[in-house]
């Protein structure tokens, strides 16, 4: 097969550009621990999910001096809890199920970018640096009032 | 019998579409051409709630409006053009007609395509479907939606079904021959449709049809999405072949070039089945349930799918090019005056690629594994795809149809249409641009897809949103009227242009003397079967047993809409 | 005649060459716009990560 020479150059330099662009990728991922959302436990039935723990009580709890896990449940069309406070510089590890069908949990100006599954236990970790009131929204269609469901994390200034 | 246009440069005496073909590829057209215009008036129902212009009149939803929406631009429009225009191109490189035997069966999947379009449809309509596209479990919507789905895909297997066997009768007949390349890249789009929708069908009828009649309580929702986006990326491809079809095939004919290399169209296709199947999980890439190994090798294959378009890229081009030099023009880019731009033919296609470079970066964004955070389910994806699916893939289908009307109904595709193609087709590329880039940017500042008009509770970042989701529909209201305009020239050639006794030439590419035969493995079908289904395997076995062997309590269904 | 069987094949690449420049040009530029799209976004993603 004939492959003109300019054609050699050029896949040779895209192909090298996308390898560096999953090389820089990877790297972040599995050196650095910047993955995307994740999370491979499971939990009980999602209509019996608010009866077992540990989301029979959602909420936010205090692990160290600067580091918080956030239990949090998905429901149409709300978040329970709605609303939680952390100072600047929080570490905050979500841990997300649904208690009925898939929704999101999306925090617009950061990475906070999860799916959360009926049955799943979604996983993700923000560092909270700038203060301010953070919205929170759910971003995969979950029915009628989809577009009404949010909640707020308040990050109190230092 | 006449001698077979292939690309060696003889062609057909006088090329005439036999009666029952037209019938056959205008009926396809026809309902193509429907699904266009009631999927773009929902469009435009969408863009003027979402910017907070009116409330939609009771009893329309607006989810509703963009489940109609999605369900018949990127299935309906989509699936019956594709047929319709991969009938034709066979009929007119292959023998001149279509293998007689394989008719009824054309029709057959016709039949059960419409069938099944019209039921999802009327589910649609009476609100009984509120899934959007992707019906995401454990919404669930009343069975007569899923069984429609299940209908428009078995019935494209039929249609797949005709192709092939179109292709394999031509073989016969040409022992050792190179099919021609309509031919070729035609038979690698349905395998890969086939491969592919193969996983979308155990979806819906072994998983979600029992469920929405009640026989099974519970259904495994990482498993429903995984079937779904196996399917799902595929897809996208199942719609680009096509449009790469008309670049690689019919573009040089229509500027008067030649096809400069026979191998590497081909190869590109199998690159491009190869690597468009075992990759959905890019689309999963914030979903829990699926190991990070496993979306990271998804990732790089993801990466590959990407080089055949870089050939393409560079395949086009170097047509362009050469076929100015060959008349005459000098410089480093005098050939591009020498390009037909008062075509239509070759303005819109053109316009559709152009569009294509963006979406194409975005793309490729996307799919660079946590970059995807910032951009998941923002309205950034929504834009991505209105450049791909929408204007790549739109705009070629849309030029396709205006020489081949013409030709199917004996008509004559006359100056004055070809005028009003390219004022539709400038229309389209500013609502598009001004639609498509701003849903980017936006969507980097974070603004949600997929959602109904709201301020969530007046935090001010989505004040910071506004402007920009009013110029989204601005550009949204621009994209209607130039699909008004396109349906008005499909119907006006279809019914109203001139009548002519020579219809014009489908117009198929002369390879270049210069070009080598093809190697022969790239047509040992069994090898690149194989390879597409080995490659699924490795990048699907272990989450998927996993997702079997460990699943996550079942969900009960709910109709939240 | 070439008198080395590599002759031949450099010969038909310079025609070749002579003939796709302008293609050349044009997706270097595509690659770059690409390239240049996504260093964007990654930086806007290394702002809010680290």
């Amino acid at each position: 097969m004939d492959i003109p020479r300019y054609e050699r150059l050029w896949l040779g330099i895209g192909i090298g550009t996308l390898i560096l662009f999953l090389f820089i990728t990877g790297f972040m991922g599995f050196s650095m621990g910047l993955h995307p959302t994740d999370g491979m436990k499971k939990t009980v039935e999602p209509e019996k999910v608010t009866q077992s723990p540990p989301f029979d009580h959602p909420g936010l709890r205090r692990i160290g001096p600067d580091e918080y896990v956030l239990t949090s449940v998905s429901y149409v069309f709300g978040y329970d809890p709605m609303e939680v406070t952390v100072p600047a510089g929080a570490k905050v590890h979500f841990r997300a199920t649904s208690r009925d069908v898939v929704h999101g949990l999306y925090i617009p100006g950061t990475t906070v970018n999860m799916m959360v599954e009926p049955g799943h236990i979604t996983e993700q970790t923000f560092t909270f640096n700038k203060p301010g009131e953070y919205l929170v929204l759910c971003h995969e269609y979950c029915g009628s009032g989809h577009h009404l469901m949010q909640g707020r994390i308040f990050v109190t200034g230092e | 019998m006449a001698k077979t246009a292939n690309e060696t440069g003889e062609t057909l005496a006088k090329h005439r579409y036999d009666e029952r073909d037209r019938r056959l590829i205008l009926a396809h057209v026809g309902v193509s051409v429907t699904a266009l215009l009631i999927g773009a008036v929902a469009g435009l129902l969408q863009v003027v709630e979402r910017a907070g212009w009116i409330r939609l009149p009771g009893g329309i939803n607006y989810y509703q409006m963009l489940t109609l929406h999605g369900v018949l631009l990127a299935l309906v429009f989509t699936t019956f053009f594709i047929f319709g225009y991969l009938y034709a191109g066979l009929a007119r490189t292959l023998d001149g007609a279509l293998v007689s035997a394989s008719r009824k069966w054309a029709w057959i999947g016709y039949g059960m395509m419409t069938f099944g379009t019209l039921l999802a449809a009327a589910h649609i309509l009476t609100h009984e479907a509120t899934v959007l596209y992707t019906f995401y479990p454990p919404l669930q919507a009343a069975p007569g939606f899923y069984i429609g789905l299940a209908l428009l895909v078995v019935g494209s297997w039929l249609a797949s079904a005709v192709v092939i066997i179109n292709y394999m009768q031509w073989r016969r007949r040409n022992k050792g021959e190179s099919s021609p390349l309509f031919a070729y890249m035609g038979l690698v789009t349905v395998i890969l449709w086939l491969h592919a929708s193969l996983y979308v069908a155990i979806e819906v009828v072994v998983q979600l049809i029992p469920w929405s009649l009640g026989w099974v309580d519970r259904v495994n929702v990482a498993l429903s999405r995984t079937l779904f986006w196996w399917f799902g990326h595929a897809l996208v491809y199942f719609w680009l072949l096509p449009a790469y079809i008309y670049w690689y095939v019919n573009i040089p004919q229509i500027i008067g070039g030649k096809i400069f290399s026979s191998s590497l169209p081909r190869l590109t296709f199998l690159l491009l089945l190869l690597f468009s199947i075992p990759v959905g999980f890019h689309h999963q890439l914030s979903d829990p349930g699926i190991e990070s190994f496993w979306k990271f090798l998804q990732v790089t294959l993801t990466m590959a799918v990407v080089v055949p378009t870089l050939m393409t890229a560079f395949a086009i081009l170097a047509t362009f090019e050469m076929a100015g030099r060959d008349k005459g023009a000098k410089g480093l880019f005098g050939w591009v005056k020498k390009l037909p731009w008062k075509d239509v033919r070759f303005f819109t296609p053109f316009m559709a690629m152009v569009i294509f470079i963006a979406g194409g970066a975005g793309g490729v964004i996307m799919a660079s594994y946590q970059l995807n955070q910032l951009v998941h389910n923002t309205w950034f994806i929504t834009g991505h795809f209105h450049m791909t699916l929408a204007s790549t893939v739109g705009l070629t289908y849309f030029a396709a149809l205006y020489w081949m009307i013409p030709i199917l109904r004996h008509r004559k595709l006359t100056p004055g249409i070809n005028r009003l193609g390219i004022i539709q087709t400038v229309i389209w590329t500013i609502g598009m641009l001004l639609m498509s880039v701003t849903m980017h940017v936006v969507g980097l500042m974070g603004a949600p897809r997929r959602s109904s008009f709201s301020t969530y509770g007046g935090h001010e970042i989505v004040s910071s949103w506004m402007p920009y989701l009013q110029l989204i529909s601005v550009g949204g209201i621009l994209l209607f009227v130039a699909i008004l305009l396109a349906v008005y020239l499909f119907i006006h050639l279809w019914f109203l242009a001139p009548k002519t006794d020579r219809p014009a030439d489908f117009p198929i590419g002369v390879v270049s003397e210069k070009a080598s035969q093809p190697p022969r493995i790239l047509e040992r079908w069994s090898v690149w079967v194989g390879l597409s289904v080995v490659l699924s395997i490795i990048a699907y076995a272990v989450p998927l047993a996993d997702m079997l062997l460990n699943p996550a309590p079942g969900a009960l269904p709910l109709r939240p809409w | 005649m070439s008198r080395y069987p590599g002759d031949e094949v450099r010969r038909v690449d310079k025609d070749q060459d002579e003939n796709l420049r302008g293609t050349f040009v044009s997706v270097l530029l595509i690659g770059g716009f690409i390239l240049a799209m996504w260093l964007i976004v990654f930086y806007i993603y290394i702002r809010m990560t680290l």
